[in-house]
């Protein structure tokens, strides 16, 4: 999907011209616009300059950049469509609201991120961690055909018992091996930015994840081809 | 070749690190070279590529429920009420636009005065900014005239700017196009149009709030 454009330029003056005519109460204004990059979407630094001067259509270009990613991950923490989302809005109207503590040593998606990830995790407490299916209980007929060479689509009971599956055995993952394994794969977040997230080392992100796929494994290995 | 990494239990993290890509290009062939030379970690390293985000099969499989439209809807508009300034509360602004009326009404009196001393003048008539376009800067700006198609008259169009005129519905069809900060822009005069409605603005707090307006129907 394409992003938007948002273009922005100076307008040099409009109104009523003082040297003009005054024949006529009223002149209507053309404005000319300069794009100062055209077909390129704006960054994210400038959407938050932007959105700090009081712009809305910035804000919901910003929204609309990492709503996915941001659901994404708070999905993973907490396993249930609503709490997800309110774990969104909450990551991003303290990310907003926090702005002056945004350090640009790091992106705005990883500083997000970096939110979410906690207000999903303080939510997960506060509410605990619903538990809505046993991994026993999941239908694991035709699994393993899903997951080889040659990908069907499955049914979408199917997919939603896989996806509980794995919700269920990140559940039993350390909370530090939780959040590597999330960041990365679900956040799409790179050794790097993990480790500014979690404030570890990248050998320790590493280590985190490495471990976390082996559990990841012997928690669904007999159930699915991985 | 380098034989003589450190066995993989004691440097599992670089399994991880190989596959996901991550690492850089000396220590990969370093490791590719181990893995030779270690078959029996290959795999391990299987089962760390099976669970990397590579993995596209996996990953769209347990890809969670989407929201609808309106749950994200619901969302924004959160952010937008906790995040955004707020509009003047609608008293202030009912009292705002009463002194507007009060002090146009005052001038419409006075302009009925002086009309009626005064022989009539010939029906105002509008007549359009002036754009001009330079395209023979050294080097050329992208330009967008913007304006509804009923306020342009094209005149004469040199071949060189027909790129740069745009008429009509801007051509991001349904984004919102933010054309200026309000530091850019200075407002110098506004006026009634041709029917003799005063410009709606809308008042609001921030810095760089919308300008454009529309003609309100009370004159």
């Amino acid at each position: 999907m394409s992003q938007p454009v948002l273009y922005e330029g100076k307008i040099p003056r409009i109104g009523m011209d003082p040297g003009a005519s005054n024949e006529g109460s009223v002149r209507r204004v053309m404005v000319v616009v300069t794009a100062l990059t055209p077909n390129q979407p704006a960054s994210d630094e400038q959407l938050i300059a932007r959105f700090r001067a009081g712009d809305r259509t910035s804000l919901e270009l910003l929204f609309h950049r990492y709503r996915d990613t941001a659901y994404r991950v708070a999905y993973r923490f907490l396993s249930n469509e609503s709490d997800a989302l309110d774990a969104v809005q909450e990551g991003f109207i303290k990310a907003l609201n926090h702005l002056d503590g945004f350090e640009h040593r790091s992106s705005f998606k990883t500083w997000l991120l970096r939110i979410v990830s906690n207000a999903s995790l303080d939510l997960g407490r506060s509410r605990g961690r619903r538990e809505t299916v046993s991994i026993e209980s999941v239908d694991w007929q035709n699994q393993d055909a899903a997951l080889t060479d040659g990908y069907d689509p499955i049914l979408d009971v199917e997919r939603t018992d896989l996806r509980q599956a794995l919700d269920k055995a990140l559940g039993e993952l350390s909370d530090g091996q939780r959040r590597a394994f999330v960041l990365h794969v679900d956040g799409g977040l790179s050794y790097r930015e993990v480790a500014d997230v979690m404030k570890i080392s990248i050998g320790t992100v590493m280590s985190r994840l490495f471990y976390a796929r082996q559990k990841l494994k012997g928690l669904l290995a007999n159930r699915i081809h991985i | 070749m380098n034989h003589e990494l450190p066995p993989i239990s004691d440097w599992p993290g670089v399994l991880a690190g190989f596959a996901d890509g991550e690492l850089d290009s000396d220590t990969r062939r370093q490791l590719a070279d181990w893995l030779i030379a270690h078959p029996e970690a290959l795999a391990e390293m299987q089962d760390q590529e099976s669970l990397s985000r590579g993995n596209d099969a996996l990953w769209q499989a347990v890809a969670p429920p989407l929201p609808t439209a309106g749950q994200w809807s619901g969302v924004f508009n959160a952010i937008v009420d906790e995040t955004m300034p707020r509009p003047m509360p609608a008293r202030q602004r009912k009292n705002s636009g009463r002194l507007v009326a009060m002090l146009a009404s005052a001038t419409m009196m006075l302009a009925g005065l002086v009309a009626w001393k005064l022989p009539p003048t010939p029906v105002p008539t509008i007549v359009p900014v002036e754009v001009v376009v330079n395209t023979l800067t050294p080097e050329p700006l992208d330009v967008f005239p913007v304006a509804t198609d009923d306020d342009v008259e094209l005149i004469q169009l040199p071949e060189a700017a027909a790129r740069l005129v745009v008429v009509g519905r801007h051509p991001m069809a349904d984004v919102p196009l933010l054309l200026a900060l309000a530091t850019d822009v200075q407002l110098l005069n506004y006026g009634p149009d041709e029917s003799g409605n005063l410009p709606d603005i809308e008042d609001t707090k921030g810095p760089d709030v919308s300008m454009l307006w529309a003609p309100s129907n009370k004159p």
